[in-house]
């Protein structure tokens, strides 16, 4: 039984190990002065050097901080506003009964279909018109909306393999369907929805198309615009600063994630059934 | 190709929402002192509706018009900043009868479809069946897999895999070891394309955080059950996990698929934009992308894009069709 | 449609101006354009973006109907915005004061007798060598008068003496600025004045079987060493040290000057004295939209980048080498080392170059990256000279 572990234990840590070269080697990159980085043969840094960080922390002013914030809120909206649209949709196509239903799920997944850059200019002109441009609204209100159909179909696959005795048992209680989603379904459904809260989050959090048409004032930069901000075509990148800033902006979103994967794993098994 | 998309949809919640007989017998005898069906199926649609209300805001308000609107500028001429002239259906005669891109585009796509989604979901089944076991340390070796997937299609990563795959890369440095003298992955256009499967299996995160909510929301009674039954553990995990996580499975096929028809991002900043080297990573959207945006013409990208829509639903509907063979709802009462 | 022209977030007779650019030319801007509204109280609302989605960008404000006032513009894509009538013709504002840029620049925007951009910042192309590799091999590279040829001969030796994984000359074949020089170069334009091709199928023949030539006496790098560099300076083969000389803009040569531990230096390409292939290049160009609102105060905007002082001082290089002798006197003196030379190459240019007879047509920047493609297929073997020549004049025809 030990060395049974043990054995797991070797063989995910060899999975992560190569997992995490090229992040080791990103994070490497980011102690590195510049003209050191892309030199052939030289793997390790022969002096750390620390001054990416404040230096890319500070570069395009109102600087990386900012970006951080601003990408919080976004990206904080963006999971209120799935959690509480999507997971309504989905109900509806799970566990209610109403007529042209199946015509509006295929419209729903038809919606996923389309390539983004093929509506996006009649959707610029959409937002331009009610005059969103240039705050956060395009970004936010869609998914109050329920425009991601991915955590729909997500949610109503989830709600479908919930047995339908346990909201049967509330129906007979007299419970109407309000009260059958949010009692009933929704306390069983922790991974699902932690599902949902962690991917929005970080899908927007990395999003770089929306944030690149709809912002437009440095001050509402997101973390993906700011980025590329270090890369520039038409001259010198800051690839040190670059890497710093990368693996920076990684943290808030890890951190969201270990906080959230107990209870990605906080299934039926802790909360439902059983108890 | 609307009509497949709407027979996809209604075969598969169909094939899904329908009751079994018994069940749907049993719900009528229920109601059956109000049967006349009004008052009940009143209610429910109106519940329907309403639960529904925010999604139909967001069709009608926000989706509906662009796509409606990319549809009709697929049959004109349209550079962007004048006005669309009306062309037929040429656009799609072009795109079909005379454009090698094209065809290189959807060779291009279709194998990093065929490659990469059964890797990436088969890597995501494999590590969230290990992952879901109880062992010290988990928390931490879940988050690390994770770790790719959140580093996404950000700037860094094509720098990163030019380090990883390139002719010094460390994958050629670690052939070297045995001897072995590797191709320049990423500039050679027998191995370019490789690569950037390999980005997407290796950023596998999300498919197996649904596969570990998938096997959490699978009761454990259901296993104990079977492990009265004397079931070994790869009996238990065939013939009880795997068909309870089908609804999940299901999810991950058929998003994963759509995703991996769409995909961009890779493609584009690992080879800047260009799809090369000679069209070898050139995917069906970075071409789409390249059209409306390098091009200017954004009639013949909002064709191309129908076309794709077209093929993706095809294929979403032979996914549905056979779901109901393979794929068992706990809320059908099996 | 309130938003049209007066635009997202800027108060009444407030500019938007949009520029792509990373911390130099975003601090450089900001501080000029801060200086600018404290002299003139013009308020500019602004919209910076890093190169990559800077186009995707401005084509979707401008399909939007959404467009800023000011735009940097770049030569290869104002023909595509101007022909469609999103740009103002400059020609008609009559308070345009821009007389200081110099005489090769100062007609660079222009199409036809319409301007439709005032050029920002200069470049050009040269020759960057690294002196390390070039010292090794015991070359010294020739002056101000050498040809092709010549420069194909010291590649193969630079080659020969420094070993099998060391290549002369990166592959320019794909670049078609270097190809218009070498048209050039033999005494023609690249572009007849109205816009068709003056160059012939033999010129792209003989230039795509120089490069072919040169990639077999190993003097440029096989075609993988060359796609691995694709789009990333610091994966090129001249900053990893496997090539010893390379074509590059004059901004380009700082930024490898950055990336590499050896010192670089910075040569003429290829010049025939009688025929110089060189000209002075808008490195950006600032534009009007055709939709603004405050049209005046855009173009107020232009002459005071051009002209003031302040402003001169506070670009400093950052967008690249000032247009104007007032302002590059004004900045000697206040360089990086890197920044010097370039700004020196600058000047010898200045004196060794003749103006390009048009500005770039529309279709330009999609044949520069047709011969990118073209010439990759040909170093992969995919594809043979004659085909590829085929192809480019095929699609080079479907514009005109």
């Amino acid at each position: 039984m030990n060395l049974k572990r043990v054995a797991l234990h070797a063989f995910l840590v060899l999975v992560c190990l190569g997992m995490l070269y090229p992040l080791l080697w990103m994070l490497r990159s980011s102690f590195m002065p510049e003209e050191q980085i892309f030199s052939p043969g030289t793997l390790l840094p022969t002096e750390i050097v620390a001054e990416n960080y404040p230096e890319g922390w500070r570069a395009n002013p109102p600087g990386f901080g900012r970006f951080l914030v601003n990408s919080a809120v976004v990206s904080m909206g963006a999971v209120i506003g799935n959690l509480a649209a999507c997971t309504l949709a989905a109900y509806a196509f799970a566990r209610i009964e109403f007529p042209l239903k199946r015509v509006w799920f295929a419209a729903m997944l038809a919606t996923v279909m389309i390539p983004v850059h093929a509506t996006l200019i009649p959707q610029y002109t959409i937002f331009t018109a009610i005059g969103w441009v240039d705050t956060y609204l395009p970004l936010v209100i869609p998914k109050f909306l329920a425009t991601d159909a991915f955590f729909i179909f997500l949610l109503v696959q989830f709600m479908r393999s919930i047995p339908r005795e346990l909201d049967e048992a509330a129906e007979i209680d007299g419970c109407g369907h309000f009260q059958r989603f949010s009692r009933v379904l929704l306390p069983l459904m922790t991974p699902a929805l932690a599902t949902t809260a962690v991917f929005t989050f970080i899908w927007s959090y990395e999003d770089f198309m929306g944030p690149l048409i709809y912002l437009a004032d440095i001050n509402r930069y997101t973390v993906p615009l700011g980025l590329r901000m270090f890369m520039n075509g038409m001259g010198e990148s800051s690839y040190g600063q670059l890497f710093a800033m990368t693996a920076l902006s990684l943290a808030p979103v890890f951190v969201v994630f270990m906080i959230f994967q107990r209870r990605l794993i906080e299934g039926i098994a802790t909360t439902g059934l059983k108890g | 190709m609307n009509a497949t998309t709407h027979e996809a949809g209604a075969r598969g919640p169909g094939a899904a929402g329908s009751h079994p007989p018994g069940r749907a017998s049993a719900e009528r005898t229920r109601g059956a002192g109000r049967r006349r069906w009004s008052p009940r199926r009143r209610s429910a649609t109106f519940a329907g509706y309403l639960f529904l209300l925010p999604w139909f805001l967001g069709l009608f308000g926000l989706v509906l018009g662009p796509m409606l609107a990319s549809a009709y500028l697929s049959f004109t001429e349209y550079d962007l900043f004048t006005d669309a002239q009306w062309v037929g259906l040429s656009n799609y005669t072009e795109i079909i009868g005379s454009d090698p891109e094209f065809r290189q585009s959807v060779g291009v796509t279709f194998t990093y479809v065929l490659a990469s989604v059964p890797l990436r979901l088969l890597f995501a089944l494999a590590l969230a069946v290990v992952l879901n076991r109880t062992l010290r340390g988990m928390a931490f070796y879940r988050s690390v897999m994770y770790l790719p997937s959140l580093l996404g299609g950000s700037v860094g990563v094509a720098v990163l895999w030019r380090q990883l795959f390139g002719r010094d890369g460390a994958v050629n440095e670690f052939l070297g070891l045995f001897g072995i003298d590797g191709p320049n992955w990423i500039a050679d256009p027998d191995y370019s394309l490789m690569t950037i499967i390999v980005l997407a299996v290796w950023q596998f995160g999300s498919p197996m955080i649904i596969f570990l909510a998938g096997l959490r929301n699978i009761p454990p009674e259901m296993g104990e059950a079977a492990l009265v039954d004397g079931a070994g553990p790869l009996r238990r995990f065939l013939s009880i996990t795997i068909p309870l996580l089908t609804p999940i499975i299901f999810f991950n096929v058929v998003m994963q698929t759509i995703v991996a028809f769409q995909a961009f991002t890779p493609s584009f900043i690992i080879s800047n934009g260009t799809g090369g080297p000679v069209g070898s990573t050139l995917f069906y959207t970075l071409y789409l992308y390249q059209k409306a945006f390098t091009e200017f013409e954004m009639g013949y990208a909002s064709a191309l894009a129908w076309i794709l829509v077209a093929i993706i639903a095809a294929v979403t509907a032979v996914a549905f069709l056979s779901s109901r063979r393979w794929v068992f709802y706990a809320d059908e009462g099996r | 449609m309130g938003s049209r022209g007066g635009g997202s977030g800027a108060g009444a007779g407030e500019v938007r101006a949009t520029w792509w650019g990373g911390d130099s030319e975003n601090s450089a801007l900001n501080a000029a354009l801060d200086a600018l509204a404290q002299e003139t109280g013009t308020k500019v609302a602004r919209e910076t973006q890093a190169w990559d989605g800077y186009w995707d960008r401005l084509a979707t404000q401008t399909a939007g109907g959404n467009a800023p006032d000011l735009i940097m513009q770049a030569g290869s894509q104002i023909p595509d915005y101007a022909e469609r009538g999103t740009l103002l013709d400059l020609n008609t504002q009559e308070t345009l004061d821009v007389e200081a840029i110099d005489e090769g620049l100062e007609q660079f925007g222009l199409v036809g007798d319409q301007l439709y951009g005032v050029v920002a910042a200069s470049n050009a192309m040269g020759l960057v060598a690294r002196d390390d590799l070039v010292g090794q091999a015991g070359l010294s590279l020739p002056g101000d008068d050498y040809d092709w040829e010549e420069l194909a001969q010291i590649a193969v030796s630079a080659h020969d003496a420094l070993g099998d994984e060391i290549w002369g000359l990166q592959d320019g074949g794909g670049d078609l600025i270097l190809f218009v020089m070498k048209v050039r170069d033999d005494g023609r334009q690249f572009y007849a004045d109205d816009g068709t091709l003056n160059a012939t199928p033999e010129d792209l023949t003989a230039w795509l079987q120089y490069w072919q030539d040169l990639r077999d006496a190993g003097g440029a790098p096989p075609a993988d060493v060359t796609a691995e560099g694709q789009g990333e300076l610091p994966n090129t083969a001249l900053a990893q040290g496997r090539a010893a000389m390379g074509f590059g803009w004059t901004q380009d040569y700082v930024a490898y000057a950055r990336l590499s531990d050896s010192s670089l230096s910075l040569h003429l390409p290829p010049h025939v004295p009688a025929t110089p292939s060189l000209w002075m290049n808008a490195a950006s160009l600032w534009s009007v939209s055709s939709t603004s609102s405050v049209p005046d105060a855009a173009v107020e905007l232009i002459n005071q980048l051009t002209n003031s002082t302040e402003a001169i001082e506070a670009l400093g290089i950052s967008l690249g080498i000032p247009p104007s002798e007032a302002a590059r006197e004004q900045l000697t003196g206040s360089l990086s080392a890197e920044e010097q030379i370039a700004m020196d190459y600058m000047s010898t240019v200045a004196e060794v170059s003749t103006p390009l007879n048009r500005l770039w047509p529309a279709g330009f920047d999609e044949l520069r990256t047709l011969l990118g493609d073209l010439n990759e297929a040909v170093a992969f073997g995919d594809l043979s000279i004659p085909d590829a020549v085929d192809q480019f004049f095929t699609t080079a025809t479907d514009f005109t």
